[in-house]
């Protein structure tokens, strides 16, 4: 049997697995409630969990098309950009993949005895592929936020905070360490105080 | 077999949080989730009993605080006050059943997967502390009780998760016992006082609001020339030209509105809406109105953090229209100023007997709700206009949009104020669809960002509590090609485009008077080939 065959044959078992892992990157008391709550509406990260690894596997497993497995993405990751991950683990879930077919599927593997080693690598370098996807996704979520945060300086000079009133306040400030701020350059003519 | 090779083995990766009793967990302080901390002499700006009598400035990501060496009894001493002052805030603290109904309500938590973000869990940081030093069960059997003592790691943890609270009262309406965790942050916030433990985003805003007249500390002539400015973008896009009265003694009505919508975009928009309309109005039915530069601000950033200072800046706005001698007091699209209104105004200032009970001069309507605090919500307002068929409307000017309605907590929870800006919309729009039920009415989702917690440092917060709003939005613009999100909230029309940028960045943000005086048909005017914004109307796509 070939490897495909073979997956397509466990796609639910194996969907099933992801969706779980994935899961349990959050914390115990929200794994209960992503199990019990169904409305996508009520819970919107879990239907996004739920919702997607199904259809990314298949696109791994069949079309393999970038821009369909970016935008597949770009649902998940998009949320664990913001969220309490590390870059690493927030991008962690495609080889989630990976290691629940290493876990779940290595003795079927093995004792099917048919299944080719080069397809077997051809489908992991897949999902690394699919991993260095999740990296741009990532990065322009990344950048995105940014780009707000930014956006947010240039258009609200009246209402920025004290720290952020003008970069030269803020680069002070991080020398002063702490100090109350007596000498901003007050180029901005905003006025450190009014 | 063995065309596997051996070192096909499991991968080392291993994701799962920590587990064990929460009281254990380390404190993750994030950047990104907090916002700065305010500075002292801002807080002596604002004659605050706080930081500013010992005057350090403070790192949140840094293990010192710089706090005072009486600290502890700063803070306990201020909640056993508040204890005594506040029965709702004793009974919170003592009834919570911990059955879980508000668990999973509250947007943080959604958008994080954190669970400290469950309202039960926000509660609990300050319960605990309350079971351990003010109980005596608490005392005796100690964390069996859920109870702990105060120490700067539960301190920290408090703040930090107090200022992840938008005050948006979502949790509480699904609570069996109706405790209100917004009100617990509110008595949380207040007693981090003592310790100066407030945010520059609100405490600058108290200050700018206490000196200048406004949140956005825009001087009178500042306010004025910004009203001007919109009055020169009208002439250019609808061919009128008209002016507006300020603070004109014997004026019938006065109008207020956020500071917000005078300067920041798209709010200047809904702001150029309100000219519009009192212009048409004025011209038609002799609609009598004036704008005030010491009432230059709806909005009461001082409900953010502490009563007295709350109470101190609603005032100005009955101290001006009594100065002015108005009849009563229109408001513009805001939210929390709505709540502040509904709900605390009487018990501050009591009645409000030198303004007549608001009858709309234009349709005889008497605004019986607003008999108490003599304010009127500018959708009640425009609501009735548009019922009694008294604005000439082309609503296909609105038709690119295709157009739903998000319920700003604070109007919809606050007030219930749920179908009259459905109303308006319907008669300014032709395309309007609706969210999903279980994120509207009481049950909406809050932007993400209310209470104080709009700055630019806390973006990722920001994100985060905006998603299940997003995620709504996100399903009428799939299924019915939804490009416009109107609101009734200057904090909206300032979160939700940062948010729909990240989230639907093909779905634009809009007040609904906007829409109301883009479909307005004004005597006099020239060809409206553009919109309030400049856009041309045949070909605009709206982005946030
Ligand atoms: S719903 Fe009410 S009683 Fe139940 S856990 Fe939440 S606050 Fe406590
Ligand atoms: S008031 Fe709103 S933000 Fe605060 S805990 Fe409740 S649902 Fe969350």
């Amino acid at each position: 049997m070939n490897l495909e065959k073979f997956l397509t044959k466990k796609r639910d078992h194996v969907v099933d697995k992801w969706i779980q892992s994935v899961q349990e990157t959050y914390p115990a008391e929200t794994v209960k409630f992503f199990r019990h709550q169904r409305n996508r509406f009520a819970n919107p990260l879990g239907a996004a969990i739920s919702e997607t690894m199904g259809p990314l596997f298949d696109e791994l497993l069949n079309e393999n098309n970038p821009q369909n497995i970016s935008s597949l993405l770009d649902r998940i990751i998009r949320i664990r950009a913001v969220q309490e991950f590390e870059p690493s683990s927030a991008v962690a879930v495609v080889f989630l993949l990976k290691k629940v077919i290493r876990d779940e599927l290595k003795k079927d593997i093995e004792k099917d005895g048919l299944i080719k080693v080069e397809d077997l690598l051809e489908f992991e370098s897949r999902i690394d592929y699919c991993a260095l996807l999740a990296f741009d996704v990532y990065m322009k979520c990344r950048e995105t936020i940014w780009g707000n945060k930014l956006d947010d300086f240039i258009k609200r000079p009246y209402v920025t905070g004290g720290n952020m009133r003008c970069l030269s306040y803020m680069l002070k400030q991080e020398q002063r360490q702490g100090k109350v701020a007596e000498d901003c350059c007050n180029n901005c003519g905003l006025g450190e105080v009014r | 077999m063995a065309n596997i090779p051996k070192y096909y083995e499991s991968l080392n990766l291993d994701y799962k949080p920590p587990r064990g009793n929460w009281m254990d967990r380390p404190l993750n302080i994030k950047s990104g989730i907090y916002c700065y901390p305010a500075r002292p002499n801002v807080l002596a700006g604002i004659q605050m009993n706080d930081r500013s009598d010992w005057g350090k400035y403070w790192v949140v990501e840094d293990e010192d605080w710089e706090l005072p060496d009486d600290w502890k009894e700063r803070f306990l001493n201020k909640m056993r006050d508040m204890l005594d002052k506040y029965r709702t805030f004793k009974i919170y603290m003592d009834i919570c059943v911990r059955c879980g109904a508000c668990a999973d309500k509250c947007h943080y938590f959604l958008g994080s997967g954190d669970p400290m973000n469950m309202p039960v869990m926000r509660a609990e940081l300050l319960r605990s502390v309350y079971r351990g030093e003010f109980t005596k069960t608490g005392k005796i059997l100690g964390r069996i009780a859920g109870a702990r003592k105060l120490t700067k790691g539960v301190l920290r943890q408090i703040w930090y998760y107090m200022f992840q609270c938008s005050e948006c009262r979502r949790c509480s309406t699904f609570c069996p016992y109706g405790i209100d965790t917004a009100e617990i942050t509110i008595m949380a916030r207040e007693i981090m006082n003592e310790l100066g433990m407030n945010i520059a985003w609100i405490q600058e805003s108290c200050y700018k609001c206490i000196h200048t007249g406004n949140h956005l500390g825009l001087q009178p002539q500042a306010y004025k020339e910004c009203i001007d400015c919109m009055l020169g973008d009208i002439e250019e896009n609808v061919g009128i030209s008209f002016d507006v009265s300020w603070n004109r003694k014997g004026a019938d009505i006065l109008f207020v509105t956020p500071s917000g919508d005078v300067f920041a975009e798209p709010g200047i928009y809904t702001l150029a809406g309100y000219l519009l309309l009192f212009e048409y109005l004025r011209k038609e039915y002799g609609f009598d109105y004036t704008w005030s530069t010491y009432a230059s601000e709806g909005g009461d950033f001082g409900y953010f953090t502490a009563n007295d200072i709350a109470k101190r800046m609603n005032s100005k706005i009955y101290l001006e229209a009594k100065r002015l001698g108005v009849k009563w007091i229109l408001g513009g699209e805001c939210g929390h100023m709505w709540r502040v209104l509904n709900q605390y105004m009487t018990t501050w200032h009591g009645p409000v007997d030198f303004l007549e009970e608001p009858v709309s001069p234009i349709t005889g309507t008497k605004f019986e709700n607003a008999k108490a605090h003599k304010m009127v919500h500018i959708m009640e307002f425009t609501a009735d206009l548009i019922k009694h068929g008294k604005l000439k409307l082309d609503p296909s000017r609105n038709d690119r949009l295709r157009v739903t309605y998000h319920d700003s907590c604070n109007p919809s929870r606050g007030m219930g104020l749920l179908e009259e800006p459905r109303y308006v919309i319907k008669n300014v729009c032709n395309h309007f669809y609706e969210m999903p039920e279980n994120t509207l009415r009481d049950q909406t989702f809050c932007c993400g960002s209310g209470s104080g917690l709009n700055a630019s440092e806390n973006m990722e917060l920001r994100m985060r509590g905006g998603f299940p709003r997003q995620n709504a939005v996100r399903y009428v613009r799939d299924k019915y090609g939804v490009n416009m999100l109107a609101c009734i909230c200057a904090i909206d029309r300032a979160a939700f485009p940062d948010a729909q940028r990240y989230w639907n960045p093909d779905v634009g943000c809009t007040g609904i008077t906007e829409l109301v005086a883009n479909a307005l048909i004004m005597e006099g005017e020239g060809p409206r080939t553009n919109n309030l914004r400049g856009f041309e109307i045949a070909t605009w796509e709206p982005k946030p």
